[in-house]
């Protein structure tokens, strides 16, 4: 698993890559936090290159989502490409949940 | 000896490992690794990815729930056996930790993201059968996934 943070003025973009599982996900929500208390609340999780996702990794993900809530801000969510990764994300209807967009770059104008 | 028992014995694979988060990745490479035996690559991304989850759900609940609180040296026990008439994987997952109680996971509320639930939801959602039994003082589950839809078997 790996996660590149990058930091735009009000938005902060994760770029994830490979699995997001319960052995990661610790750390995630680790980096994740780091960002809450920094008193951002606009978020982009993209998840294009992400491979494997568990519900421990959803729980980081719905985590995001709550704290961008109850802070006035939101969430955008940038599906996998990969179809097997997707279907988890369709099955659990974060398709739903998350505000879903084609990629980063739409989604950060989008704020 | 049964023909059942003969296919069983042929067919059966037995992993056994430390429980800790560290291998998850293991046993789900481990789980591809095995099904490409029957089927190729493309046939068999799907099933693998539904049957490695849902392997991998309950492994991290045996390591965070059953085995919670308990010493380090508890181990689980995978055991996955193929068969052809009809097609179809079972996997055994058996650990010595705390009884799991169906009654103590809510259901998750689909309409509206949240923090915990979807474990047990997933693993229902894509194995074909699941049943769990309380032996003594071990835990078994017992997962069932049907591979009749997969075509061209490779001999």
């Amino acid at each position: 698993m790996k996660v590149t943070i990058i930091e735009h003025p009000k938005v902060i973009v994760a770029v994830f890559k490979g699995r997001i599982d319960a052995f990661y996900a610790p750390e995630l929500r680790e980096k994740m936090e780091n960002y809450f208390s920094q008193g951002y609340n606009n978020f982009v999780l993209d998840l294009s290159d992400v491979e494997f996702l568990d519900s421990a990794g959803l729980a980081v993900l719905v985590s995001v989502l709550k704290h961008s809530q109850q802070e006035g801000g939101s969430t955008r969510l940038i599906m996998p490409t990969h179809e097997t990764a997707r279907r988890i994300l369709h099955l659990t209807r974060f398709d739903k949940v998350f505000q879903i967009m084609d990629n980063s770059d739409l989604a950060v104008k989008s704020f | 000896m049964t023909s059942r028992q003969q296919e069983r014995g042929s067919n059966t694979v037995r992993l056994e490992f430390p429980a800790s988060l560290r291998f998850l990745s293991m046993v789900g490479a481990c789980l591809n690794d095995l099904l490409l035996k029957t089927q190729s690559q493309e046939e068999i991304e799907p099933v693998s990815y539904d049957i490695q989850l849902a392997v991998q759900e309950l492994c991290t609940n045996i390591v965070c729930h059953a085995y919670k609180d308990q010493p380090n040296d508890e181990r689980i026990c995978v055991t996955i056996t193929f068969y052809n008439y009809p097609r179809r994987v079972t996997i055994e997952l058996e650990d010595t930790g705390k009884i799991f109680d169906e009654m103590q996971v809510e259901e998750p509320n689909l309409e509206e993201g949240q923090i915990h639930g979807y474990g047990l939801f997933l693993i229902k959602s894509l194995m074909d059968e699941v049943i769990y039994t309380r032996n003594a003082d071990r835990n078994s589950w017992y997962l069932v996934k049907n591979l009749e839809e997969l075509v061209h078997p490779q001999s």
